[in-house]
């Protein structure tokens, strides 16, 4: 079957006082109907600028420049004007952002807010849209939709609000829904119930995820596939249950080891990988995980490691597996 | 809301009545007295004008006297012009400068803050660029500069315009536009900067971001998403802003002839017209005050977290 998104080799650079920083740097993937994928790595890994460029969401010039392709229904959105991506966004591609405190405009109502996006992309009367928020509210668990439509963003709690903005983003029937941390800035109890929100309405809606996370947590009950990004890059892909059983990458590994378990005979201190990501600008010409890798090898900070296939779908980018894996 | 502003209303008349006391002891502090002069005055007739004004009483006294005349809306005599009240003089030039000022804020709303969210939603273009920099030229360029260049060019090398006579004789409303622009250019200037600026930082939010994600039209999402979250710092500029300017703009009215207010703060101070004074203090505060429960309410208007009960 034909995916719905591919995205090849994908290059967002921003031009920096102190040099171009390769936010996402030749990152290719693609993405089935229906299919949810987990984009995991730690803050400053890319995953959002990925998000936003998928989007067409940065404003494009001389320091900001995005290449590569992504092609979404036949058409390549990265060639495509800001007019047509206007058509896109909202209604064929819905985006779910990171903290719902601040990303529902504080000025206006939520019926407003629901309203606008379904008059823009759908033949609707302001009536109907209305209704139909109201129906969008219900669905999402928002408590007493008809009676809270018309109230202002402050008056809701952080898990409501990022209801509202699951609302907002499932009203036109996108085919595609991007969700940049949605849980991040929520506490647990309610990043559950979201998430089984999330999981509730995939399955209702068939429509494709990529989830957005540094949580794998989150990624475990509800992906698919699993990409790992460390700064820019995809390192390793694999279904969400090989990477959960028989991690490959070091970062992967580490990544796993660093969560705390329920169910943990060990006590004492967390795991944690040492040292910090490195900064997006001239970066060394190996792999960049090599100065936090605890299997480095000479090569590693050489050359940046080539891909190693295992199987369909499931490859990483590691000397360590250089030279076994493609036999 | 209409609770909270009659609350509002009715806490003004404390506020006032401790600045009237504290103004009234302050200004008997200063140096020098009314009725001081180059040459001075002979002992007898100075105390025969002290006990006309009352001044020979203990200060109490004169205070407790003043309070009383005060309630009965009487702002006293000036010790200056000895030919009409303090009243008088103050409420016949204070709808002049309120004409004035209502007038250049107009002005400097309308195109102050178009101008100034159109440069920052187009920030760095050409069109940011030239108008920050009439902005630049608006704010520091004083208006006693401005005033006379636009009198000698206008009126005396074009003769376009008058260039004094307060709504009189045959050129009637066009008197009014000179000091009016005059007036208003520096305004305009600081609206633009400061609706630019905020502009951009709310162009910077999240909730913008998403309102792109949504796919929403640029011009839609400046009317409807920005405009309201860029107006709020406006709002707070307006209020004491708008007061300073309608008590009068001493220099703008002296250089085209406005027969304003703004003088009567001057020449009291100088002239340690003791009412005079006491009668500026106590219109400024009440237009002050008055501005300020007005950019609350604009407040309650533009930003639905603030409520007032």
């Amino acid at each position: 079957m034909k995916p719905i998104l591919e995205v090849k080799h994908l290059r967002t650079q921003f031009k920096t006082d102190i040099g171009i920083v390769k936010a996402v740097d030749d990152v290719s993937f693609d993405l089935k109907k229906g299919e949810v994928l987990g984009i995991v790595g730690e803050s400053g890994s890319g995953k959002t600028v990925m998000g936003m460029s998928i989007m067409g969401l940065l404003p494009i010039g001389k320091n900001v420049s995005v290449s590569g392709d992504v092609i979404f229904g036949n058409e390549n959105l990265i060639e495509k004007k800001e007019r047509y991506m206007r058509d896109i966004r909202g209604k064929k591609i819905a985006m779910i952002f990171q903290d719902p405190m601040t990303s529902l405009n504080p000025f206006l109502r939520i019926s407003t807010q629901l309203i606008e996006i379904m008059r823009r992309h759908l033949d609707i009367s302001k009536q109907d849209a209305k209704d139909r928020a109201i129906e969008l509210l219900q669905l999402t668990g928002v408590p007493q939709p008809k009676q809270r439509v018309d109230d202002y963003p402050h008056q809701f709690s952080g898990g409501m609000r990022q209801r509202i903005m699951i609302a907002m983003a499932i009203s036109c029937d996108p085919s595609l829904i991007i969700a940049d941390e949605p849980t991040t800035a929520l506490d647990v109890t309610i990043q559950a119930q979201v998430m089984e929100l999330l999981h509730k309405l995939k399955d209702q809606l068939d429509t494709s995820i990529i989830l957005i996370t540094h949580d794998l947590g989150v990624v475990a009950g509800f992906c698919d596939r699993v990409h790992v990004m460390y700064s820019g890059k995809i390192v390793e892909k694999a279904s969400t249950n090989e990477l959960f059983e028989d991690p490959k990458h070091p970062y992967t590994k580490g990544l796993l080891k660093s969560i705390p378990r329920a169910d943990s005979e060990i006590k004492g201190e967390l795991y944690t990988i040492p040292g910090q990501p490195p900064l997006l600008v001239s970066l060394p010409d190996g792999c960049p995980f090599a100065p936090r890798c605890e299997f480095v090898r000479s090569e590693c900070t050489v050359s940046y490691p080539p891909i190693s296939n295992f199987s369909h779908e499931r490859n990483v980018h590691c000397w360590l597996y250089g030279d076994d894996a493609n036999e | 809301m209409s609770g909270y502003v009659i609350r509002r209303i009715l806490g003004t008349i404390p506020t006032l009545f401790i600045i009237v006391t504290i103004c009234f002891f302050f200004i008997r502090l200063a140096p020098g007295g009314p009725f001081d002069r180059e040459k001075a005055i002979p002992e007898n007739i100075l105390r025969n004008i002290e006990e006309k004004y009352n001044l020979d009483e203990p200060i109490v006294v004169q205070y407790a006297r003043y309070v009383y005349s005060l309630l009965r809306g009487d702002l006293g005599p000036s010790f200056r012009y000895a030919d009409r009240s303090v009243s008088e003089y103050l409420f016949r030039s204070l709808p002049n400068s309120m004409l004035l000022a209502s007038l250049a804020m107009g002005i400097a709303l309308m195109i102050g803050i178009s101008s100034g969210v159109i440069a920052g939603y187009k920030r760095n273009t050409l069109y940011d660029y030239s108008f920050m920099l009439f902005a630049v030229f608006g704010v520091s360029v004083p208006s006693f500069v401005i005033g006379p260049l636009f009198m000698y060019f206008f009126s005396l090398q074009w003769g376009l315009l008058p260039t004094s006579g307060w709504l009189s004789g045959r050129a009637g409303v066009l008197t009014l536009v000179l000091p009016v622009i005059s007036l208003a250019l520096y305004y305009v200037a600081t609206m633009a900067r400061l609706s630019r600026a905020s502009t951009i930082e709310v162009l910077q939010s999240d909730y913008i971001r998403t309102a792109n994600a949504k796919g929403l039209s640029p011009s839609y999402i400046l009317t409807k998403h920005v405009l309201k979250g860029a107006l709020l710092p406006i709002a707070s500029y307006f209020g004491p802003t708008f007061a300073a300017m309608l008590t009068g703009s001493v220099v703008i009215e002296t250089i085209f002839r406005v027969p304003g207010i703004g003088v009567f703060f001057v020449q009291s101070a100088f002239n340690r017209d003791y009412t005079m004074i006491m009668g500026t203090v106590i219109i400024y505060s009440t237009v002050l005050i008055v501005m300020n429960l007005l950019v609350d309410i604009i407040y309650g208007i533009l930003d639905p977290r603030i409520s007032y009960s």
